[in-house]
């Protein structure tokens, strides 16, 4: 879709339900050997869970990363409702995102920490949750990367922006840990839409309300397995 | 009060180093004058701080900055405002 055919898609928040629309477009991204990303073209709704898959190298990071702000692209157009997204400083509150490494700053407390990244209801209730409380007094560089990985996933999932995005929510997180995280998203997701991404698919299809594929710089709408093969994003065939 | 929060959380990791080098040139001062400079304190203060914000956090830390971008504070602002809290500390410091 062009730029030009924009105006006909302006979405305006609807009072009653409050339900927001994060409106990504045209977005190209040339690196010097290859072009990674040609004209992708993706909606998120309130309430939308937002799979994204793809091949090791297809850009997903890098889509992610141009979303939220914090690379430049060739061309794009990321809007959430009226508002046009260009940078970091125009996501806050709007767009949160979790990237594939550790973020926390390592000489704070994850009380801190929390306090600073959600509302006071939600920090609560990080910091009730039974495998986050004995964690509070000490800093980040105290934790391990799995319990670091969870307090990320936690801050993001429960952080006050309309839309999230994240990026291998999963990496380095226990199995035991793996069922809670996908139930708050769910339960968050009520508000809030999501855009995830994951290296073992069966994560996403298990939670996703809408499945896309990048591939060959594109995106394709996935309805089913069979789609995963047909693309080559899973062996066999369909 | 959440940005200035976010903003001194930043800044808070520079203090450190940067206070180390400060009052190593007050006592390099002390050698060689007499007296402890705060003069020169501040003045290597202000001076490295770019050098240090670099190095801490374009170097070693660049993910970090991930966690002030979902504050809404971009890169921009994050030097403006560490080069500002230095010439302010450093104004202090070459005051007493």
């Amino acid at each position: 879709m062009g730029k030009h055919h924009f105006h006909k898609f302006i979405h305006c928040p609807d009072p009653l339900t409050d339900m927001s629309l994060l409106h990504i477009d045209s977005i190209r991204k040339i690196f010097p050997d290859k072009q990674l990303l040609t004209d992708v073209f993706i909606t998120c709704k309130s309430g939308e869970i937002v799979g994204l898959l793809g091949r090791n190298g297809s850009g997903k990071s890098t889509l992610l990363k141009i979303i939220f702000g914090s690379i430049p692209a060739e061309n794009k157009f990321v809007r959430i409702d009226e508002k046009v997204l260009k940078g970091v400083a125009d996501t806050r509150n709007l767009i949160k995102y979790l990237p594939q490494d550790n973020f926390l700053p390592d000489h704070t407390k994850v009380k801190t920490i929390i306090s600073l990244f959600c509302h006071k209801k939600n920090a609560e209730k990080i910091k009730n949750y039974s495998h986050i409380r004995p964690l509070l007094n000490r800093t980040s560089k105290q934790l391990s990367s799995g319990e670091k990985r969870l307090i990320e996933v936690l801050l993001i999932v429960f952080s006050n922006a309309k839309f999230i995005l994240i990026d291998e929510p999963f990496n380095g997180i226990a199995p035991v840990y793996k069922d809670d995280i996908k139930a708050m998203i769910r339960e968050q997701s009520e508000h809030k839409g999501f855009i995830i991404t994951d290296h073992d698919y069966k994560n996403i299809t298990g939670i996703a309300t809408k499945t896309i594929l990048l591939h060959d710089g594109g995106t394709k709408q996935i309805s089913d397995k069979d789609e995963l093969k047909h693309w080559g994003y899973i062996p066999g065939t369909a | 009060m959440s940005i200035i929060l976010s903003i001194w959380t930043f800044y808070k990791k520079l203090i450190l180093p940067l206070a180390s080098i400060a009052i190593l040139t007050g006592i390099l001062g002390l050698s060689a004058t007499g007296s402890f400079s705060f003069k020169w304190s501040g003045l290597a203060y202000f001076l490295l701080t770019p050098l240090f914000h670099y190095f801490i956090y374009e170097v070693r830390n660049k993910n970090e900055y991930y966690f002030y971008f979902n504050l809404g504070l971009n890169k921009p602002v994050l030097w403006a405002s560490t080069i500002s809290i230095s010439l302010f500390i450093a104004l202090i410091l070459s005051l007493i």
